[in-house]
């Protein structure tokens, strides 16, 4: 139930101005929460301004808004209410998730608007996301970019796992990516509790290109890692500037994919493995494990420490996988200022001295600029 | 006169300062709290927020744990009284894979009573069946299973009545906060209650969950079935068409053991009999109830026509405050439709015979 291009954003955010004096009050004036208008309250459609659309999604449109009670920009996901269906159940299980969730690298959910008809999530506005991020920023992006990107997906993959949550839809257009760098895990249409040991999972999850090979191969059981393996795709698209495992139609070449890179896994190091409902005898010992930098180019040009990290994401057997508390350990993570470390949950990264966004080498939007081509990553490798 | 306990483990001595209900009910209508506390709250209702935030200011040291939820005595034995209505005995019974009837929703389904501040008039067999629908809602990929709620909470005519149903699972859904999701510990602290009591014995067996999708020849199997036909055989659990049992039994596929069965009635609160609200009245037909339902009658065929004889008579049933205030027609109704299941079953009956 989730869509690419509904967190789109043209970056001419920081150029909006709102006309003021529509109504007959001031849509930006309430920023002093005292001068609350009795009749704006949260919950109420009228305390909200609808401007674009952003996107369409399967089940609800998003549109670009602004809170008429403090002035804030807000996104606001419009989710239509069918007789027979009643409210969508991803609707019912990404509020209920995030009214629990407060993160730094969550998504924030402001308000819910309840009507006979309809049901409008309001979020805290993002003005782009990874997906849109890479598409200016073409050919992978800047490493120390990618580290404090990567650093703020596992640390709100860390929080969701600690309060046993999968989000099991990790894509790049689930990331939102705030004008400051902010990254902030979205749309939990998909995700779910698994605190509780015996309820049924569906194991039509994850996007493809980022669905593990456990779960491919149909197993009965996954976990934390689920999300692991996705965020290890994320890491490898962000420093290549392309999938890592792209471009297939169903669960079979997907696999391949994988195979040709990580080796078939063998009874030996996966017992069970071939009991699993999409397991291929054929696959036996058709290819071997390949070294990660002979694949993906751009770790040639990179500390191994990264490959390092990216190798323990991308294990084939959930259970190697590291999670996401021992991932932020990582000496990966090691040249960010140690405060990073210590932070409260809802503080973000960005709060400590000396983190901050580089500039990327390149831009669609900026073509002019002059770029030393030694800067640029290799990207034939695909 | 009220008695209130603190059931919930976590911290013992924070449950004993009970605000007046009244309060609490106040505060939770007065719409969407945006301003939350500060502590992680996957447990309790919005009103015992509040009531952490005011013991707080009396013991500080208490705010590192998290909310507990406070629950009446009355309120878990209204809820266990629940099980108590035929219709809803069997269809527990009727579950017996426990898909949409294991201990864990069952728990949820309790703590969403807690979180709406439902009165004890409201713990009706209707706000059981959209609590329960909802938190499969939540909990379930499988989305299939729970449409089996529907011929059970709205009788034949469910396919004209379920958009009204699901309108009032999406009220519930508001009326508590839009919280739906419950966590493995606080499911587990309201089961650790009267941990003996059946409904805590439903154990989904491991083939049931995870997700693994397809079991059994679906395309066989009418979804929902409704109280008029038998339960779809699972060959997994092989528990189909055997007519026996409480409703809180051990997984059948295990068998069950005859100490298992008498204690599937057990008296839900030996310890806490000074404190015990209920009036006498109901509890002595609380008792008789227990007694009429010994799952040793249930154990054979036998059980036919006890089968029949409870939903003709239609004892046992509920108060349904909510019903009996509309009109007489809903009640006659409702006996109509209980009058054809008896024909159905019988039917049913003589068919397997």
């Amino acid at each position: 139930g989730s869509s690419g291009s509904w967190w789109f954003h043209t970056l001419q955010v920081r150029r909006l101005r709102v006309q003021r004096g529509r109504r007959h009050s001031d849509p930006l004036g309430g920023t002093n929460s005292e001068d609350q208008r009795p009749s704006l309250q949260f919950g109420a459609a009228q305390s909200y301004l609808s401007l674009e659309k952003l996107g369409e999604g399967t089940y609800a449109s998003v549109y670009k808004g602004i809170s008429r009670i403090n002035g804030q920009l807000v996104a606001l996901k419009v989710i239509q209410i069918k007789t027979e269906e009643g409210v969508p159940f991803t609707a019912i299980r990404e509020a209920s998730l995030l009214k629990g969730l407060k993160h730094a690298n969550i998504v924030l959910l402001h308000d819910i608007i309840h009507t006979r008809d309809s049901l409008t999530f309001v979020f805290e506005y993002v003005q782009t996301d990874l997906s849109q991020y890479m598409t200016q920023h073409p050919g992978g992006l800047h490493s120390q970019n990618v580290r404090i990107f990567m650093f703020q997906l596992l640390r709100g993959l860390c929080y969701i796992h600690s309060r046993r949550i999968l989000h099991r839809d990790l894509k790049p257009q689930n990331l939102l990516i705030s004008y400051l760098g902010e990254l902030k895990l979205a749309d939990f249409g998909l995700a779910r509790s698994k605190s509780i040991p015996s309820q049924t999972f569906s194991s039509e999850v994850v996007t493809l290109w980022y669905r593990p090979p456990d779960v491919l191969l149909g197993s009965t059981e996954y976990s934390t890692a689920l999300d692991m393996w996705g965020a290890g795709c994320i890491f490898i698209e962000m420093l290549q500037g392309w999938p890592a495992f792209p471009g297939v139609s169903d669960v079979f070449e997907q696999l391949q994919k994988i195979w040709t890179v990580l080796g078939v896994p063998s009874e030996d190091c996966w017992p069970g493995v071939s009991l699993l409902p999409n397991y291929k005898r054929e696959w036996f010992h058709q290819s071997e494990p390949k070294q990660f930098r002979t694949v993906w180019k751009r770790l040639n040009q990179l500390p191994y420490k990264t490959e390092d990290l990216i190798q323990r994401m991308l294990k084939v057997v959930p259970t190697d996988r590291i999670s996401a508390q021992d991932s932020l350990q990582h000496p990966y993570f090691s040249t960010l200022p140690l405060p990073v470390m210590h932070l409260r949950d809802t503080a973000s990264i960005f709060k400590v001295p000396g983190v901050r966004l580089e500039t990327e080498v390149r831009d669609i939007f900026n073509p002019q600029r002059k770029v030393r081509p030694s800067l640029l990553p290799n990207t034939k490798c695909w | 006169m009220k008695h209130t306990r603190t059931w919930c483990q976590t911290p013992p001595s924070a449950t004993l300062r009970h605000k007046p209900s009244s309060t609490q009910t106040a505060q939770s209508r007065r719409g969407l709290r945006l301003k939350r506390a500060k502590v992680q709250d996957t447990q309790g209702p919005p009103g015992k927020r509040l009531q952490n935030q005011h013991q707080d200011e009396v013991h500080r040291t208490k705010m590192a744990t998290p909310p507990t939820i406070v629950i009446q005595l009355q309120e878990m034995s209204s809820y266990f009284r629940l099980f108590d209505d035929d219709l809803i005995h069997d269809f527990l019974w009727m579950d017996c894979c426990r898909k949409m009837t294991d201990k864990y929703l069952l728990a949820m389904t309790f703590v969403y009573f807690k979180r709406a501040h439902f009165t004890i008039a409201e713990y009706t067999r209707r706000n059981f069946f959209i609590a329960l629908y909802l938190a499969n809602t939540m909990e379930e990929d499988e989305e299939e299973s729970k449409y089996e709620i529907f011929p059970w909470a709205l009788g034949e005519n469910w396919q004209k009545r379920f958009p009204r149903f699901l309108k009032q699972r999406d009220k519930l859904w508001g009326r508590i906060q839009y919280r739906a999701a419950v966590s493995r510990r606080c499911c587990e602290e309201v089961m650790a209650i009267v941990p003996s009591h059946s409904v805590w014995l439903r154990e989904r067996s491991e083939h049931h969950s995870g997700a693994r999708r397809h079991y059994g020849n679906r395309d066989d199997v009418n979804i929902p079935r409704g109280p008029s036909a038998s339960p779809v055989y699972c060959a997994l659990c092989n528990c189909s068409g055997r007519l026996r049992q409480g409703l809180g039994s051990s997984s059948p596929c295990k068998g069950f053991s005859v100490q298992t069965q008498n204690n599937t009635y057990p008296d839900p609160f030996p310890s806490f009999q000074t404190t015990e609200t209920t009036p006498p009245r109901d509890r002595a037909l609380y008792r008789k109830r227990v007694g009429t339902k010994s799952p040793m009658q249930y154990s054979s065929c036998c059980c036919t026509e006890e089968v029949l004889s409870k939903y003709h008579n239609g004892h046992g049933c509920l108060k349904q405050p909510q019903l009996a205030k509309k009109n007489n027609t809903t009640t006659v109704k409702s006996q109509t439709w209980r009058t054809k299941i008896t024909l159905t079953l019988t039917l049913y009956f003589q068919k397997a015979s």
